[in-house]
C-alpha cells in the first residue's frame, strides 16, 4: 500500500493557480476511479492536497488531473507547482500541516478546523479507510499537543485581535467596559464588534455625520453621541477608538490632561487606526494612557508571529517524535505481518518532489 | 509586576513576560488588598510590640512609625485617588524597601548591643 500526499500550497503556487485546483464534490470520487483505495481532499484558501492510499503507486500528474478534471480545466495544463509526499515523508507534511507549521501564518488554528472538516467529508463519503482514519487521527492529536506544549498560537496578528488582546491586558474581563468609537469607518467598526463579542456592552459612537454614527450604533448594538461632546465622553469610557479622515489630530495630551484628572485610577486605552493619525503621539506620555496607533498595532502583531517562529522548533521536535512513533507502530509492525508495505519512496529529509521530477 | 506590564505596554515591546502576566488593573486590584493587609498586620507588629517586645531606642520606634505613616499614606493616596495606580506601584516597592531596611536595622542592633 503507497501512502502519499499530492498538492500545491502557498510555498508553491500563486493564489490563480490555487483557484484552478480548488476542487469540487467529484473530486473524491475521481481520486477513486483513478486508483486510489483511500482518498482525501483538502482545500483552503492557501492549499489544495490529496492524501490518499493506492495499491499501486499513482503518478502525480493522474493526481493533479483529477483535480484539474474536477475544475473543468484542460487536462494538459498541469503546473509544476504540485509537491509530493510519500510515506513517512507524508506523515510528517500532514502533521505540520494540521499542527499550523506549514500555514502561511505560523500557529494560525484554523487550518486544523479545515483539516477535521476534510476527513469528516471524507469519513461520510466513504472514501476515507483504516489508514486515513489511523494518519488524521494521531494529526488531531499531534496538533493538540503541539498548541498546548509550545507557544506557536500565542498573540494575535491581525490588527483587529492585537487591539483586542491589549484591551484584555489592560481592564481583563471586558464585561462592563465602555468603548468610544470616533469615525464611522470599517475597520472601526470591525475592531468595535471585536470588542463586543468579547463582553463590551456600553458602546458610543460618534461622527460629523450624525445619521453615519446612528447607522454604526444599530449595527454594533450601541449609541451615537454627538461629535461635539466626544471629548467629554473620554472622562467615562475606558476604550477610545478613533479613525476619522481628519488631516490634523484631534486630540492633543493638552485637551485630554484635564479630563483624565478625574479618573486617575483607571486608564484608558485608546486605539487610533486612522491615516493619517487622529492622536497626537504625545498622549502616550500621560500616566494611565496606553495609546497605539495602526503601527504600533502592526509591530505588536509582528512580535507576536517572531515569538510564533520561535516556537517552530519545539514543534518540529514533537511532529518528529510523532511521525517516528505513528510509522513504527502502524505501518512499520504490519508490514511483515500481512504484506501490506508501505513504500517510502522519500524521506523526511529531502524536499518535495515536482511534477517535473517525477 | 504591574511596572513591568505598564512598562511594556507602554513603549509597545511585548517581550514573552508579558503574555504570562496578569492583566494590569487586577495587578493593581491585587497591589491595594496587599497593602491593606500589608498595613493591618504592620499595625498589629507596632501594637504588640509595646507590650511584649525589648524597649527599642527611640529612633527606630520613630522609623517604625514613619513606615507606618507611609503605608497610610500610600493606601489614603489611592483612596482619595489622588495617585495614580503607577505611582502607587512605585511607591509600594519604596515603602517595602524601608521596612527592610528597618527590620535590618534592628535585628543589627540588637546583635551589636546583645552580651556576648
Amino acid at each position: 500500500m503507497n501512502l502519499f500526499c499530492v498538492g500545491l500550497s502557498h510555498h508553491t503556487a500563486r493564489v490563480e493557480t490555487l483557484e484552478q485546483f480548488a476542487g469540487n464534490a467529484e473530486t473524491c470520487l475521481l481520486l477513486r476511479n483513478a486508483g486510489c483505495t483511500e482518498a482525501l481532499f483538502l482545500s483552503t484558501c492557501n492549499r489544495v492536497e490529496v492524501y490518499g492510499a493506492a495499491a499501486t503507486p499513482l503518478s502525480t500528474e493522474d493526481l493533479a488531473r483529477c483535480l484539474t478534471r474536477g475544475t473543468g480545466q484542460p487536462s494538459s495544463d498541469v503546473p509544476s507547482a504540485f509537491y509530493r509526499y510519500e510515506a513517512d515523508a507524508c506523515v510528517h507534511h500532514l502533521f505540520r500541516v494540521a499542527s499550523g507549521v506549514d500555514s502561511m501564518v505560523i500557529g494560525e488554528t484554523e487550518i486544523l478546523g479545515q483539516v477535521k472538516k476534510a476527513y469528516k467529508s471524507a469519513q461520510s463519503s466513504g472514501s476515507a479507510g483504516p489508514f486515513l482514519h489511523r494518519l488524521f487521527q494521531r494529526a488531531f492529536r499531534v496538533a493538540k499537543q503541539v498548541r498546548t506544549h509550545t507557544a506557536i498560537t500565542r498573540g494575535a496578528i491581525s490588527v483587529g485581535s492585537v487591539a483586542v488582546d491589549l484591551a484584555y491586558k489592560i481592564f481583563g474581563d471586558l464585561c462592563g467596559r465602555k468603548v468610544l468609537v470616533l469615525g464611522a469607518g470599517e475597520t472601526s467598526e470591525r475592531t468595535a464588534r471585536a470588542l463586543v463579542s468579547r463582553g463590551v456592552s456600553d458602546l458610543r459612537v460618534s461622527n460629523r455625520s450624525v445619521d453615519r454614527a446612528r447607522d454604526l450604533a444599530a449595527l454594533v448594538g450601541g449609541s451615537a453621541v454627538p461629535f461635539e461632546d466626544w471629548t467629554n465622553q473620554c472622562g467615562e469610557v475606558d476604550i477610545l477608538i478613533t479613525s476619522t479622515s481628519s488631516d490634523a489630530p484631534l486630540l492633543y495630551a493638552e485637551n485630554l490632561a484635564p479630563i483624565l484628572r478625574s479618573r486617575t485610577d483607571r486608564p484608558l486605552f485608546v486605539i487610533d487606526i486612522a491615516v493619517p493619525r487622529d492622536v497626537h503621539p504625545d498622549v502616550n506620555q500621560l500616566e494611565g494612557v496606553f495609546l497605539y496607533d495602526i503601527d504600533s498595532l502592526q509591530s505588536v502583531a509582528e512580535q507576536s508571529l517572531v515569538l510564533r517562529r520561535r516556537q517552530i522548533a519545539s514543534a518540529e521536535a514533537i511532529i518528529a517524535e510523532h511521525v517516528s512513533d505513528f510509522w513504527q507502530r502502524f505501518f512499520g509492525g504490519r508490514a511483515s505481518e500481512d504484506g501490506c508495505a508501505i513504500t517510502g519512496q522519500s524521506s523526511l529529509t529531502q524536499p518535495p518532489l515536482r511534477v517535473s521530477e517525477s | 509586576m504591574y511596572l513591568v506590564q505598564d512598562r511594556q505596554l507602554k513603549t509597545r515591546r511585548l517581550h514573552s513576560i508579558f503574555y504570562h502576566l496578569p492583566p494590569l488593573t487586577d495587578l493593581f486590584d491585587a497591589i491595594t488588598r496587599l497593602l491593606w493587609w500589608g498595613l493591618g498586620l504592620y499595625t498589629l507588629g507596632l501594637v504588640s510590640g509595646f507590650f511584649v517586645g525589648q524597649p527599642l531606642p527611640w529612633a527606630q520606634v520613630l522609623c517604625a512609625f514613619a513606615v507606618w505613616l507611609l503605608y497610610a499614606a500610600i493606601l489614603q493616596g489611592r483612596h482619595l485617588r489622588r495617585l495614580a495606580p503607577k505611582r502607587v506601584a512605585a511607591l509600594c516597592i519604596v515603602a517595602f524597601g524601608a521596612a527592610l531596611t528597618l527590620l535590618w536595622g534592628i535585628t543589627f542592633s540588637a546583635q551589636m548591643h546583645s552580651p556576648p
